[in-house]
């Protein structure tokens, strides 16, 4: 029980940092890669709790497809370093403010819960989760996927939209000339 | 007690890793000089000869090693590895360098933990299942750390600071992405037949008649698939040599060289095993029922599921030493226009025949 309180408290310090990394690294594929550790370290504690189904998700699902993609795009675009911004500034305040009122609400939810016999297992299997998807959940899971499909085709409108109205002008403008 | 049973196992699955992989390095190389009419590998050992009377047994097997290519490609080829110069390149990380291998090989290796390998024996009163991690998804499992083991050879690619090696890896990244696709709708047909995520269970379940017999189009697009993933065969364009000098590993010599093969070559194996898994009955034999529960019936069991495995590594090695590469286009038309939607039409024809046969 002490080794599971330990791996867990390693576990969470290993997703807190790397997901800091995201954010701090100037190199881009640097923060991806941290994105990649916080998306294990999730699943890892997932496997914590047993749910062998969820973990295999999360990995193939986040780490496996979407990452993937994203490390693409940075790789083919080969950016160069970012400078660090202003720390302090407007946006970086209230980010700031925000984050902590969040926490803050959040926090005496999870101090009542933290340590208790709940969390000892969740309906992590395939049956279960299959289960509640498609019964008691069925109608906002249908929705989130709905939304999914509307963000999918909205992007790719806008990135056809994007294309020929640029190709366009130039026709325009070497009509023109 | 049960740290030792599971130390012995985790001893025992790393090296049928080992074993699988260098027996397929030796195969590829003499197998390769066989199939090309060559002689290959055959002087380093041999020429070993002695006077002494007690010795003479032991050099002659070592003799037979030698002209068998065995001691040039296993102990040679490592020694060599080990002691050439580490060479990073200029104007790159040297930790995402050396990162790099390791994320090639640590997935596919992880993989291995949670195949069964033989069935489950009683020893000495303890219950023995030959399998290092109960995991009951252990299909989902296996399917996400070879989804994980992409980044390992696009860092690499990246890593490498090379115009060839960063197409390579972007080439391995885009033929791994697309490939997953089928590979996923397969993988979730022959779910849908088992009805259970659990290895074990899925190999104990064709006792009586493969998984073969039911769904012989699933496995010609999981063999496909599976030939595209380990980036091997007809589809080496991450690699093909007379384009990218050597793909995404061009700026990595030595020990790190040697990792990208061994994962190549476990990569190989664990698709052997997924395919002897899924759709071979692991260790059943057909027409005859082998006796359980001692460790005679689990080493029997083992020796067949390895020779179904072994089986299959040596046709993908065939397979790649026979057929020409395929043009990128025609790789991603296969992937996208031919494999995905025959598998979905599978996958939906199966469900539908499953729905009517009322389970």
């Amino acid at each position: 029980m002490i080794f599971q309180q330990v791996l867990f408290y390693l576990l969470s310090f290993l997703i807190i940092a790397s997901a800091l990394g995201v954010v701090i690294f100037p190199c881009a594929i640097k923060s991806t890669l941290c994105l990649i550790v916080t998306l294990i370290g999730v699943a890892a504690i997932f496997a914590m709790l047993n749910a062998h189904f969820l973990v295999a998700t999360q990995v193939i699902v986040y780490a496996g497809a979407i990452v993937v993609l994203v490390l693409f795009v940075v790789m083919l675009l080969n950016l160069k370093k970012e400078k660090l911004r202003d720390l302090i500034s407007f946006r970086s305040i209230l980010g700031v403010i925000l984050l902590t009122s969040l926490l803050l609400a959040f926090f005496p939810l999870v101090i009542k819960h933290f340590p208790s016999e709940e969390f000892q297992y969740v309906h992590g299997n395939a049956e279960d989760l299959g289960r509640l998807l498609f019964g008691k959940f069925l109608f906002a899971f249908e929705i989130a996927s709905f939304l999914i499909i509307a963000a999918l085709l909205g992007a790719i409108a806008l990135a056809q939209g994007y294309k020929t109205s640029s190709l366009e002008k130039r026709e325009a403008g070497s009509g023109s000339n | 007690m049960e740290f030792f049973i599971l130390f012995v196992k985790v001893f025992i699955v790393f090296n049928i890793i080992m074993g699988l992989s260098s027996m397929c390095t030796w195969i590829e190389r003499k197998g390769s000089a066989l199939i090309q009419d060559r002689i290959g590998a055959n002087r380093a050992g041999s020429y070993f000869y002695t006077d002494k009377l007690l010795l003479k047994p032991i050099f002659f097997f070592v003799r037979i090693f030698g002209i068998l290519g065995v001691i040039n490609t296993l102990v040679c080829d490592a020694v060599k590895a080990l002691l050439k110069e580490d060479y990073v390149p200029s104007g790159t990380s040297n930790f995402m360098h050396c990162l790099a291998p390791f994320m090639a090989v640590l997935p596919v290796f992880l993989a291995f933990s949670v195949i069964p390998f033989a069935p489950d024996f009683t020893l000495a009163g303890y219950y023995i299942r030959p399998q290092i991690a109960t995991v009951n998804a252990g299909v989902l499992f296996i399917f996400a750390m070879g989804s994980v083991s992409v980044y390992g050879v696009a860092l690499a690619g990246w890593a490498g600071n090379n115009k060839f090696s960063l197409l390579g890896g972007l080439r391995a990244a885009a033929q791994m992405i697309s490939y997953e696709l089928a590979m996923g709708l397969t993988l979730v047909t022959m779910i849908l037949i088992y009805g259970t995520l659990d290895l074990y269970e899925i190999i104990e379940s064709q006792k009586k008649y493969w998984g073969i017999i039911f769904q012989f189009p699933a496995f010609i697009v999981l063999f496909i698939v599976g030939m595209a993933e380990t980036k091997r065969g007809p589809f080496d364009l991450p690699e093909a040599e007379s384009e990218l000098v050597a793909g995404y590993f061009t700026e990595y010599s030595g020990m790190k060289f040697l990792l990208f093969w061994m994962g190549e070559f476990a990569e190989i194996a664990l698709f052997a095993i997924l395919l002897t898994i899924l759709f071979l009955g692991g260790w059943h034999l057909p027409f005859i029922e082998l006796p359980e529960g001692t460790w005679l019936s689990a080493l029997i069991g083992h020796l067949v599921f390895m020779g179904k495995v072994v089986f299959f590594c040596v046709l993908q090695i065939v397979i790649r030493w026979t057929l020409p590469r395929f043009k990128f286009d025609q790789l991603m038309s296969l992937g996208w226009k031919v494999l995905l939607p025959f598998s979905l039409f599978n996958l939906v024809l199966t469900a539908a025949f499953i729905l009517w046969m009322g389970k």
